[in-house]
């Protein structure tokens, strides 16, 4: 097993730093006006009836069936639902669905009944209509929706057959479909390409959009499960990390998203604070130019794979909050393999060493492609520093998100590696990050494995979840290999929430999803 | 004169052209687009295709130019691409609360500004003035950014209660939270401009004491309070005048810096999220508007100098000398 | 001396080390200091991207100024951000000075009529565009790595420096434009014209020598505006690229550590363009008295 920990020394050596922060912090606070316990979002008295959520930013546009972003889905969430939805251990459950789809023995069709009495905020009934709409649209190659990943080309059409039935016609057998049908959220059908608000049958309602700043969610007093005790949600954009921090320690902001790796062990210092740290589907993704010198030769790229300095980038970077990685499929997605030992915690140098030199290389300079925002960044430099030890010269380009897409989706790089999460659109399948290797995927980048093709064919038509995961797992075993995909660390999704409101639930936050409903005041 | 006004106000809107064209090609010669920013980690050929064509990118950039200049011209800004309201009304929302924002920096760090400056100056190479001298140098080195954040700490979880560390409460809602809210960010944003006037000022003072007809005005006996007040002060104003014009066109780079920090929604912010995403008509609406407010401001303090000293209008209408 | 060459010819005095005040003297060792770090610390110091072993150590034995978030040695990394820094402070006034003067003397000789309008006017729009538009642009267009413009190769440290002096441009123009202004009002102008020696030759001899020292008084004082200029850029990320450091984009690094308590962190690259902004600053008012000085002698 890999030794999770950071080692000792870093972790006493960053306590005792904190430590003194904290206590110079309790003394100035002493000398101020109260004890710290309460600050601004507490006010109104002890009970709290609406919380607000701090997050790095909010889309300008509110639709959950365009983007699978967390941008968008925070905020989402509690607004629409979908027509399965996560039990309390991760299992799929019925929700807007009355009971599980009715599958054709060929496999091609599935039809789904919906619940009996479920109305949309603005009292119209839930329809098959509704269910058609959000389905045909994900379902167009041309909506510009994160969501086509998951449906377009697989969905050949959705009807309703009456009013409380849906029929999808399937182009091939597409078990995946039910863990889909769990993620895909169901809108009113006349909000279906609405930009500026949205409309589901969730526990709230969105009350106020200002956006790209806030949004008020009020609550659903005619929800048709368990009505939420709280009686509003604010999110509010907050994009400096340090201000959002402060915010949260004094009281403005109850929940945190986003927290910075470094500044865990702050806040676990403070009594009124409790920080939740999860394996969620949150992923480094590593790409390689695989059909160009130098990483069209597997043992290239292996070498590199051996001498990454992971250890420096889970200690350093996420201070010891992340696991070292091994294959692209991280602990909280379908295929994850926790046996697999490939790489080490530490660089292997010799063997990076033997390997560049059976591939004829001599001196391998590269340039890393990594998007700006502050932990990418930062594990650029760390991994870029281990690699100098090899003798591999690694530049850094550090690119704003726009031009990143640019030069990545038009294969102009020669490794790139940003952060992404992809449990709102993918939930547990390992559909979004394996998907590119396909080598029918034009985003693989000259990668094609005929086993991968035939695993992932195998992978998305299985309705048997265990078979599914099987396959996701030997895919996850042999990208390992070709070092194709080769994240240095799984990072954890990382929320801290005030004492105040009852503690989240870390079970659902494994598909970076916040049940908002039990949330209660304490 | 009203010709040399006219003459300016017609340079002005000429100089805005010229900006904005160039803020419209430069814009699309980025690599990168709205459409990559749009579509993200899910970019097919289909869907860029259909995205293209809704922001209208597909067509040859010419025409592109020509439809923008058209609606220019009938005042259509058009609408955000991302949000797809009308870029109007998103200034409208944030410019009211940058507006504030640097109003209450400019009266603030004007006035310091302004004192410290007159008192340095008068007591030429004292402990004041060498307290301001280096203040003021001090002042200017301090990043803005860098002190937003401090605010924020020692506000939000040292000196808690007595001024709100961050965010933005509207004027409408509650006057008083509003104008809380202002100081830290004002504060932040006018400091290093508050350092330059006083400079200026002390600079500029201590020249015109040295003029001739100041000596002349305390040869004839002239009381020095009436000295400083009537003719030094005034002379010394102009050059300040245009440090404090040109203060307005710093702000506006400034705000992008502080509001961030003080998580305060006003034209900074939406600037830079304008520029990173490629929002075409939003970042150009906001040149616009920051680049009118440089200009005018610019205009008025040049338009200053005529009120102010005579002499330079002569000079100037008849061609020869600034 | 090299001085007396450039030195005004209507006035016949010769620049003479002038009684410096007790100001200018503590800037001059300001900046002393300064040059120091950037000149001599990149030497001393090991390399300023290596790893010690320590996340956030606070200042002492070990390390002079403490190690930053990735377990750099702080010491050098100021020291060769410092370098950096200088260098691309000195090369953009250098290259706004470039650009600027021959517009300033151009607009100033014709001061009022329409090759005055047209720079103004172009010197307004450079100016109406906040520095950041521009960073933008420029380091959108060509990243933030090495490009190669035909066979010139930009790296991003010189795209840095293009930037700073673009912005400064406006600026050293004015200055160059009003001390023409009035320069050209001097009756040795009026002679040489009557001589019939050329006006490119009035501009570019006798008009420029006469202005250039007011100029680079301002060039000089603006060399500490520019290390903090490029500070703000770095803090939007669009200064110097990582790992090569600059004092700004490890002030830029280092707020985010200021609540961590790492108080060392952003306290010592701020000292440093704190102390080159002030001997700058200093050293440039105490030239410009001098100068002053000279000038009414």
């Amino acid at each position: 097993m890999i030794n999770h920990n950071m080692s000792t020394f870093d972790r006493r050596r960053f306590l005792t730093m904190t430590g003194v922060l904290t206590a110079g912090a309790l003394a100035l606070a002493a000398c101020g006006t109260d004890d710290s316990a309460t600050g601004g979002a507490a006010k109104e008295g002890k009970k709290v009836e609406t919380i607000t959520f701090g997050v790095v930013s909010i889309s300008d546009y509110m639709n959950p069936l365009t983007n699978t972003s967390k941008r968008v889905h925070w905020i989402t969430d509690p607004v629409v639902e979908s027509l399965y939805t996560y039990d309390a251990s991760l299992k799929s459950i019925p929700l807007l669905a009355d009971g599980e789809p009715e599958i054709s023995d060929d496999g091609l069709t599935w039809t789904i009944k919906l619940k009996q009495g479920v109305t949309f905020h603005n009292g119209d009934p839930l329809t098959a209509d509704d269910v058609v709409a959000s389905l045909t649209f994900v379902s167009n190659p041309k909506s510009t929706s994160d969501w086509t990943t998951f449906f377009a080309y697989y969905v050949k059409s959705a009807e309703a057959v009456d009013k409380q039935t849906v029929k999808i016609t399937l182009t091939t057998p597409f078990g995946v479909l039910r863990s889909h049908l769990t993620n895909l959220p169901i809108v009113h059908k006349a909000f279906v390409e609405r930009t500026d608000t949205t409309m589901g049958t969730g526990p709230f309602k969105v009350d106020k959009v200002a956006q790209g700043r806030q949004v008020t969610l009020s609550r659903n007093d005619a929800y048709h499960g368990t009505k939420p005790e709280l009686k509003g949600v604010v999110f509010e954009a907050i994009p400096d990390p340090a201000t959002r921090l402060v915010n949260l320690r004094e009281g403005k902001i109850h929940i945190m998203t986003d927290v910075s790796p470094e500044s865990v062990a702050l806040l676990k210092q403070d009594s009124q604070i409790t920080v939740h740290e999860v394996d969620a589907p949150s992923d480094i993704i590593t790409y390689f130019v695989a059909n160009k010198a130098p990483f069209d030769d597997v043992k290239v790229r292996q070498a590199l794979a051996y001498a990454m300095d992971r250890k420096g980038v889970r200690d350093i970077v996420y201070a010891g909050t992340a696991k070292i990685a091994q294959g692209p499929v991280g602990p909280a997605v379908e295929g994850h393999d926790s046996s697999l030992q490939i790489y080490g915690e530490a660089p292997d140098y010799a063997k990076a060493k033997a390997l560049l030199a059976e591939a004829g290389v001599s001196s391998l300079e590269f340039t890393l492609m990594v998007t700006s925002d502050a932990v990418m960044k930062n594990v650029g430099q760390v991994l870029a520093e281990g690699w100098k030890q090899a003798g591999i010269t690694c530049t850094l380009e550090v690119l704003d998100f726009s031009p990143w897409v640019k030069n990545w989706a038009s294969g102009k790089y020669q490794m790139a590696m940003t952060g992404f999460e992809s449990g709102f659109g993918g939930g547990r399948t390992a559909v979004t990050v394996l998907g590119p290797m396909s080598s029918k995927n034009p985003l693989n980048f000259g990668y094609k494995n005929d086993e991968v093709d035939k695993l992932l064919g195998e992978a998305w038509a299985t309705t048997d979840d265990a078979a599914r995961v099987e396959a996701c797992k030997k895919i996850n075993g042999i990208l390992a290999n070709d070092a194709i995909m080769i994240p240095p660390v799984y990072p954890r999704l990382v929320v801290a929430q005030r004492k105040e409101i009852s503690p989240l639930d870390e079970k659902l936050m494994g598909v970076s999803r916040v049940s908002l409903p039990p949330v209660h005041s304490v | 004169m009203l010709r040399y006004v006219g003459r300016r106000v017609a340079g002005l809107a000429l100089v805005l052209l010229i900006v904005l064209t160039l803020v419209f090609f430069m814009l699309r010669a980025a690599p990168g687009g709205p459409v990559d920013a749009y579509l993200g980690m899910n970019p097919t050929p289909e869907k860029r295709a259909e995205v293209e064509h809704r922001f209208g990118l597909d067509q040859p950039i010419w025409v592109q130019y020509a439809k923008f200049l058209g609606n220019l011209a009938s005042g259509d800004l058009g609408n955000s691409l991302f949000s797809d309201r009308p870029v109007s009304a998103i200034i409208g929302e944030r410019l009211p609360v940058t507006l504030e924002l640097s109003l209450a920096a400019f009266l603030f760090w004007v006035v310091v500004g302004l004192a410290a400056g007159a008192l340095a100056a008068r007591r030429r190479d004292s402990f004041v003035d060498g307290l301001v001298r280096v203040g003021s140098v001090v002042a200017l080195s301090i990043p803005s950014f860098w002190l937003a954040l401090v605010l924020v700490v020692v506000f939000g979880l040292y000196i808690k209660g007595v001024l709100p560390s961050s965010g933005w409460v509207p004027f409408t809602e509650d006057p008083w939270e509003n104008l809380r809210g202002v100081v830290l960010p004002a504060f932040a944003l006018g400091l290093g401009s508050g350092a330059v006037i006083a400079r200026t000022l002390r600079a500029s003072m201590i020249e015109t004491t040295r003029a001739d007809y100041v000596s002349f005005a305390r040869a004839m006996g002239m009381p020095e309070r009436r000295v400083l007040r009537r003719i030094t002060l005034r002379n010394a104003i102009i050059p300040t005048a245009t440090v404090i014009g040109l203060m307005l066109g710093v702000f506006v780079s400034g705000t992008v810096l502080v509001e961030n920090v003080f998580n305060i929604p006003g034209i900074g912010q939406t600037i830079v999220g304008a520029f990173r995403q490629h929002d075409y008509p939003l970042a150009i609406a906001c040149t616009l508007i920051t680049a009118t407010v440089f200009l005018v401001a610019n205009l008025v303090v040049d338009l200053l100098y005529f009120v102010l000293n005579p002499r330079i209008r002569a000079g100037f209408l008849n061609g020869t000398a600034r | 001396m090299v001085m007396t060459r450039v030195l005004p010819r209507s006035r016949t005095s010769r620049l003479r080390v002038p009684r410096m005040s007790a100001l200018t003297w503590s800037g001059l060792v300001l900046l002393l200091l300064f040059l120091l770090l950037a000149v001599v610390g990149p030497l001393v110091a090991g390399t300023s991207t290596a790893r010690t072993g320590d996340t956030l150590a606070a200042p002492g034995a070990a390390h002079l100024f403490g190690t930053d978030h990735l377990q750099r040695d702080l010491f050098a990394r100021t020291a060769e951000g410092a370098r950096v820094s200088l260098l691309v402070a000195v090369a953009g006034v250098g290259f706004g000075l470039v650009v600027a003067v021959p517009a300033g003397l151009v607009a100033g000789y014709f001061g009022g009529r329409w090759p005055d309008d047209l720079i103004m006017r172009i010197l307004e729009a450079l100016q109406a565009l906040p520095l950041f538009v521009f960073a933008l642009f420029v380091i959108g267009v060509t990243g933030t790595g090495d490009s190669q413009i035909g066979p010139v190769t930009l790296t991003s440290t010189t795209k840095v420096v293009l930037l700073l002096g673009v912005g400064f441009i406006p600026y050293f123009a004015r200055v160059t434009r009003s001390a023409t202004l009035v320069e050209v009002q001097e009756d040795y102008v009026d002679a040489l014209r009557v001589v019939g020696v050329p006006r490119w030759r009035i501009i570019a001899g006798e008009i420029l020598v006469n202005v250039l020292p007011p100029v680079l008084v301002q060039a000089f004082l603006w060399i500490g505006v520019a290390i903090f200029a490029e500070s703000a850029l770095s803090f939007l990320g669009l200064g110097i690229q990582p790992p090569q450091p600059s004092l700004g984009n490890i002030l830029g690094d280092a707020t985010g550590y200021m609540l961590l308590g790492a108080w060392w962190y952003s306290i010592i690259p701020g000292l440093v363009i704190l102390v080159a902004t002030i001997g700058f600053n200093l050293v440039g008012d105490g030239l410009g008295d001098a100068l002053d000085a000279d000038n009414r002698r």
